[in-house]
């Protein structure tokens, strides 16, 4: 039920927005007064869209704040703060988009914002061969956060100083020459509003510390790098405390020493264990987007790519062997699209679902607007905007491969091995633009030899075809094995925008996978 | 916002007269932006940004602290400045850090095109509708992405 501007605004101000987490209890600003100051730029917004025309209208308000810290050995390289809002509003006009943005948050500005978008859209109608139909998105109310032990943001810079350079001494200390560190974080508190009468307002924290350690050969010149497995997730300062970095440093230092002298791989095909933190990237890059249903269509062909898999795909491509599932979810604690609602103010619910179930491929991801070019009745909640002058587009959920139902551990999957390799941690990435053939290194390899791990290799990198490459899995790990990587900084759209995504994934097992040395010739 | 060399210099002017380091460096950047993108022989998405930003260096000795934000407005451009500020006091200092150089001189820009700047909605469209007919006069599916 579509509920009124008004009704939302008198029940801001009676603090009656319920459902979420309690937000004012979890920041020290007066959120109260943002929210009003939102709703009535909300208002002013949509008020101005209706009146010139928009079928549909919604507008995003982002308050977004980011620290980013960074040493080199024992100095601190650099410190920088940056804040930033403002004011996006999308309408629709007889079947065509219109976007328009403002940093200037008032609502003289957000109604002219609301003009000229629905300008955009009606000077486009002469480009638009297709009309866009959008399913009917339920109205909320509501608020949300990620839930943190400590905000970032109240850590003293000085104290989060002090403790990079604790992290790069315990590198030092475990004999690494050199190392470098940062920490980065993210507060952004996003409001959503439609002319469908939702009104909601989502806090998000991103944490995301990295050590990299190089190690140097004078004599050959060569040098090695070894990274850090910690990845970025949504979560607070606890994320920080909780790691023991000089465990991880000290072991950095080594691995990365061990790495000058370690053999350079024979080429080959060869059974392949790749740890989760190898294999997220693989997830994201071959099934993540290879299961975007703009892709599917072209809409993406100018600058992401397409995908060999088609509409008609679903329900019928053997896209991976039958203990492969891999589910989407917005609602994975530390998952970086957790989330109550997705950029289109569809709840959170709808990501829950399989993209490939035991082997088969069951669902694209979409966002709304979408979902009746294959005959659906909604998109499933995959909607995201960098930031306030962007246009929400389709953007992945947490997509993550699932765990076996045994309790298989990771030297259960080695043992099955006669002649392979060991991957752990992600490295360099290469694949085409229909997410199909592909090439992936990784930061550690190991030779396996009869079911045990051997020496450490060089040069190593996996090629293959993402439909053969799934089907040759025949190893996961039980849930004990469960770990979520995932990144900031996936790309997409024009103008191109940076989406943060996680992947959870167990220890996998592929077999006979072409093995590239990437250091012939050098 | 696209800035005018006589508003660029007031705001720098500005925010330097907010400074108590011992050196500053700000960096101001403005622009308007017009953007739509075509994919299967129709708009897709389509876009229009103003906005402005704006980065503080300050430093104490060896102590340096950065900000940025993108606000214009004084009272935004004075907490910016004391923010770095803030920032470089707490800092640990910077062994290799250099002050920046004195007062420079710059040759005009020659960037800035007042046809580009004079750009609308309908002036983008119609360039997309020669992509369009271009691709449909050869029986092609047409992507393409006018900024």
């Amino acid at each position: 039920m579509s509920i009124s501007r008004r009704k939302f605004l008198q029940s801001l101000a009676a603090g009656l927005l319920g459902g979420g987490a309690p937000l004012a209890a979890a920041t020290s600003e007066g959120e109260p007064s943002r929210r009003e100051e939102v709703a009535r730029l909300a208002e002013a917004a949509l008020d101005a869209a209706r009146t010139a025309g928009a079928g549909y209208a919604d507008v995003r308000v982002l308050f977004s704040e980011s620290e980013v810290l960074s040493a080199r050995e024992d100095r601190i390289e650099n410190v920088e703060v940056s804040a930033s809002s403002g004011l996006g509003v999308r309408v629709l006009v007889n079947g065509v988009w219109g976007f328009s943005s403002t940093s200037v948050l008032d609502p003289a500005h957000a109604s002219a914002c609301s003009r000229s978008a629905v300008e955009m859209a009606k000077a486009n109608r002469a480009l638009a061969t297709q009309r866009v139909e959008l399913e009917r998105v339920e109205s909320r109310i509501d608020r949300w956060r990620v839930p943190i032990e400590q905000d970032p943001f109240s850590v003293p810079l000085d104290q989060k100083a002090e403790e990079l350079l604790g992290i790069n001494a315990a590198a030092r200390a475990a004999g690494a020459p050199f190392c470098r560190s940062f920490f980065l974080f993210v507060r952004q508190d996003k409001f959503f509003a439609s002319s469908g009468g939702s009104f909601l307002e989502q806090l998000f924290f991103r944490t995301y510390p990295r050590l990299t350690v190089t190690a140097t050969d004078p004599g050959t010149g060569r040098f090695a790098n070894r990274s850090s497995f910690l990845p970025p997730r949504a979560a607070g300062y606890e994320y920080i405390r909780s790691h023991d970095w000089k465990q991880e440093a000290g072991q950095a230092a080594e691995d990365a020493s061990r790495k000058l002298k370690a053999k350079s791989v024979a080429a080959g095909k060869k059974d392949l264990v790749l740890h989760p933190t190898n294999l997220w990237l693989t997830l994201h890059e071959t099934i993540g987007h290879s299961t975007e249903l703009d892709r599917a269509f072209g809409y993406e062909a100018g600058f992401a790519g397409t995908t060999f898999v088609k509409p008609s795909d679903r329900g019928h491509l053997h896209f991976a062997s039958e203990i492969v599932t891999v589910m989407a979810d917005r609602d994975q604690p530390g998952g970086l699209a957790t989330a109550a609602y997705d950029d289109d103010g569809m709840p959170a619910r709808y990501a829950r679902f399989p993209i490939i179930s035991r082997g088969r491929f069951e669902n694209f991801q979409m966002a709304i607007g979408q979902s009746h070019w294959i005959g659906l009745p909604h998109s499933n909640a995959c909607s995201f905007a960098e930031g306030h002058a962007y246009f929400p587009i389709q953007r992945m959920p947490n997509i993550s491969l699932q765990p076996s139902q045994q309790d298989v551990s990771l030297e259960e999957l080695i043992a099955g091995v006669e002649d392979g390799i060991y991957i752990v941690g992600d490295g360099s990435w290469s694949i085409d633009q229909q997410r199909k053939n592909f090439q992936f290194g990784g930061q550690l390899f190991y030779e396996i030899r009869k079911g045990k791990i051997g020496e450490m290799l060089r040069d190593v990198a996996y090629q293959s075809t993402t439909v053969p490459f799934w089907n040759a899995c025949d190893g996961l790990g039980g849930v004990k094995e469960y770990w979520l990587g995932g990144t900031l900084s996936c790309g997409k759209g024009q103008p191109v925008q940076s989406a943060p995504v996680s992947h959870g994934a167990v220890p996998a097992r592929f077999r006979g996978i072409q093995i590239l040395n990437t250091g012939r010739g050098t | 916002m696209i800035l005018s060399e006589g508003e660029a210099r007031e705001l720098g002017t500005k925010l330097l007269s907010y400074s108590r380091a011992e050196t500053a460096v700000a960096e101001i950047s403005g622009w308007s932006r017009l953007n739509v993108r075509l994919a299967c022989n129709t708009v897709t998405t389509d876009g229009e940004d103003e906005g402005f930003h704006c980065r503080v260096e300050s430093s104490f000795g060896k102590r340096r602290g950065e900000a940025a934000g993108n606000k214009a407005d004084p009272n935004d451009l004075a907490s910016l400045v004391r923010r770095s500020e803030e920032v470089a006091r707490v800092s640990p200092e910077d062994p290799e850090f250099l002050p920046p150089p004195g007062a420079e001189t710059y040759p005009p820009a020659k960037g800035y095109s007042p046809e580009a700047a004079r750009l609308s909605a309908k002036d983008l469209a119609e360039q997309g509708q020669t992509v369009l007919a271009a691709a449909q006069a050869k029986r092609v599916v047409g992507a393409a992405f006018l900024e």
